[in-house]
């Protein structure tokens, strides 16, 4: 069974480079990468696309992924399940992200600078809905 | 000298002046009456003596016994006189004229027998009769004269006493007012000089409570309002006027950060009286302005204590709404650096990875090299900032205390593990030694994880391959002894060491400094930030605890730490410290 279904993976940032670095890799490894710039471009697409897991950076400008994470458990039926790594250089002990990690239950929090990108592929895998 | 014993000095003074005062007089009063009553005897003796004369006379000019009877009658009221006279005065000077007076009187009755009694006998001869007459008579009236004149010598020695005791009694009294006037001088000078020292000292109080910037407000035992400074009526909109006798509980409402009114028990002045002692805000505290707005304040309250009891409290507290902006100026400035200046060295990290992995291509071996070290560079830069990053959460204060039940043995064993490709490099052997009771230690996870990490990997960078490395761990009570040192309070003691390249001797005291990396150890291992044992000396100090070292040039180094579980105290602040991640 060749034909897998590619998994899609929405990723959610900023910073071009990063976006870019993030995205080829998961392309690379198999998944169906698609981009947003910020938190209002990325929650529009995550409702329209229904990837199986969001990359979400935290500081962006117009929506923030917190905020956007928020409206996505908040607001609508399908986001409130739907798997979200955030992935920031904020410290996971900064108090909004700590009260967003208990309020809005991320699927998973990790510190960019802190994973070798192979590595942060291999813990986003781990997030992924099991696939039916 | 202190008032009281001044007041007590004078009171005693005035009492024996009048007590004096009054034995003076009491005696004068009792002299001047004897004196009195002599005067009299004095006044009537004369009386009686002239009488007696007149009575002579009347005989004389008719002898008969009508007469005679009269004039010894006299006498005997003279006698009568003389004898009290004898009984009255006692003083020496007043006797002899006494016994002159006397002895008048009875030589005048011996010759008034002879005259009255024994002269009718020799009626025969009147020629005769007639002459001893006149010698007696002659007599009589020489000592009749005596006597008046003794009579007069005593009267006028009487008045001279009498005039003495007066002048005495003038002057003892004047030199009484005299003192008492001194002493009421004095008196007035001093409680002057009391209430103006008063007034001077209620005036400075005043104006110094008035001019302290922080709100001050005194409550007496039962935490009623009594005094409230100018800065008090500022902040919280009320006067001193209506709210003076009101308990401060009612009149000062305080709020936690939710809006929630706080129990007065725990208002830190109810807390204060209580227990006499000195407390202060450990969590958000807001106070109510009259107009019901809140502002957020930093409490201080002390007991006043009289003669050993807590007889109020002194409330000192202060609007730190600016230092709560400064504070989250600083944290928001914490989050945008560490959020920026990752971001760049992040995206190289990916992109050299992909690169290095080969997967976009195979590099050759000289490119791989040059990609490794812009790698190892790149991360250097990762972890000076994560360093430099904790660095300033420390000195801006923003990091929290989060205290969490922590299994000691195990932290070190997964610090251990997370530095073993480092261990492994250098084939170095780590040897652990645990006490038995660290599996629940209430400590915070991250703090902890900085000291131990922080010293472990600085013992394997530097010490040579093959090196040993010793981590010891243990629980101390209070007594105990650990490095020649007794501690104090219940408190985790660490000892880690190695047989390494040592701290040279000029360099010892300036090892915890601020990027500070010795000079033996420079060259041999390029990747050091130097703030690794700065962050660990600043995170130990804030948890009261105490670091030192032993060390000897290419010997070893072996690090002391001891840090009091109390010191571990929950501190909300606004993040905590990460670990500064090592590559």
């Amino acid at each position: 069974m060749e034909e897998l279904i590619k998994r899609k993976i929405l990723i959610v940032e900023d910073e071009v480079s990063q976006r870019k670095a993030l995205a080829d890799k998961f392309a690379r490894d198999g998944f169906t990468a698609i981009e947003a710039q910020d938190g209002e471009e990325g929650f529009a697409m995550a409702i329209k696309e229904q990837p199986d897991l969001i990359l979400l950076d935290i500081v962006m400008p117009k929506m923030g992924g917190l905020e956007m994470l928020k409206k996505l458990r908040g607001e609508n039926e399908w986001g409130k399940n739907v798997s979200v790594v955030v992935l920031s250089n904020l410290n996971e002990n900064d108090v909004n992200v700590v009260s967003s990690i208990r309020e809005d239950k991320p699927t998973c929090y990790l510190v960019k600078s802190n994973w070798a990108i192979n590595e942060l592929v291999e813990k986003v895998k781990t997030c992924l809905p099991k696939q039916v | 000298m202190k008032n009281k014993t001044k007041i007590s000095i004078v009171f005693a003074i005035s009492l024996i002046v009048s007590i004096l005062a009054g034995v003076f007089i009491f005696i004068t009063v009792i002299q001047t009456n004897a004196n009195t009553l002599k005067l009299e005897i004095i006044s009537d003796i004369r009386t009686h003596i002239f009488e007696r004369a007149n009575l002579l006379d009347a005989y004389l000019l008719h002898p008969d016994d009508s007469s005679r009877e009269k004039w010894i009658s006299s006498s005997k009221d003279i006698d009568v006189l003389v004898m009290s006279m004898k009984t009255n005065f006692v003083a020496p000077d007043e006797l002899q004229s006494v016994g002159l007076i006397d002895e008048h009187n009875n030589s005048i009755k011996q010759i008034g027998g002879d005259l009255f009694l024994n002269l009718p006998t020799v009626l025969s001869d009147p020629q005769k009769t007639h002459e001893i007459e006149v010698k007696l008579v002659n007599q009589l009236v020489e000592h009749r004269s005596e006597m008046a004149n003794q009579a007069t010598i005593l009267g006028s020695l009487i008045r001279s006493k009498t005039s003495a005791v007066q002048i005495r009694l003038n002057i003892s009294i004047g030199l009484l007012i005299f003192v008492l006037f001194i002493i009421i001088i004095t008196n007035v000078t001093w409680i002057k000089k009391i209430i103006e020292n008063i007034e001077e000292a209620s005036a400075k109080d005043e104006a110094m409570l008035s001019s302290i910037g922080d709100g001050v407000i005194a409550v007496d035992e039962s935490g009623n309002i009594i005094t409230v400074n100018k800065a008090a009526e500022e902040m919280l909109g009320l006067q001193f006027g209506d709210a003076r006798g009101k308990s401060l509980f009612e009149v000062v409402q305080s709020f936690d950060e939710n809006g929630i009114r706080i129990p007065i028990e725990k208002r830190p002045t109810q807390v204060t009286l209580a227990t006499a002692t000195a407390t202060a805000t450990a969590t958000a505290t807001f106070y109510a302005r009259k107009d019901g707005t809140h502002f957020p304040v930093a409490i201080n309250t002390r007991p006043i204590i009289l003669d050993g009891k807590v007889v109020g409290a002194i409330d000192v507290f202060r609007d730190i709404t600016k230092e709560i902006e400064i504070d989250r100026a600083k944290t928001e400035f914490i989050s945008l650096a560490s959020h920026q200046l990752r971001t760049p060295p992040t995206s190289m990290k990916w992109f050299l990875e992909m690169l290095i992995s080969g997967e976009v291509g195979e590099l050759n071996e000289k490119q791989k090299e040059y990609f490794d070290e812009v790698y190892k560079n790149n991360q250097r830069m990762i972890t000076l900032i994560n360093a430099l990053l904790n660095m300033s959460r420390i000195e801006l204060g923003t990091f929290s205390i989060k205290p969490e039940t922590v299994d000691i043995p195990r932290l070190s064993k997964e610090i251990i593990q997370g530095l073993y490709p480092q261990i492994q490099e250098k084939k170095q052997h780590i040897s652990e030694k645990y006490s038995e009771n660290l599996s629940s230690v209430v400590v915070d996870l991250e703090l902890m994880r900085i000291v131990i990490q922080n010293i472990v990997s600085n013992a394997i960078k530097y010490t040579q391959p093959k090196g040993e490395i010793g981590i010891e761990i243990f629980l101390k009570q209070k007594g105990d002894e650990f490095e020649n040192k007794i501690i104090k309070e219940v408190s985790l003691a660490l000892t880690i060491s190695d047989n390494g390249y040592g701290i040279p001797e000029d360099q010892k005291d300036k090892i915890f400094g601020k990027l500070f990396r010795a000079y033996n150890v420079k060259e041999m291992d390029t990747d050091g930030t130097g703030l690794g044992l700065y962050l660990v000396k600043s995170v130990i100090e804030h948890t009261k605890g105490e670091i030192w070292f032993q060390s000897e040039l290419n010997k070893g180094t072996a690090f002391h730490v001891v840090i009091p579980l109390s010191g571990m105290v929950e501190k909300v602040g606004t993040t905590r410290l990460g670990i500064v991640s090592e590559s």
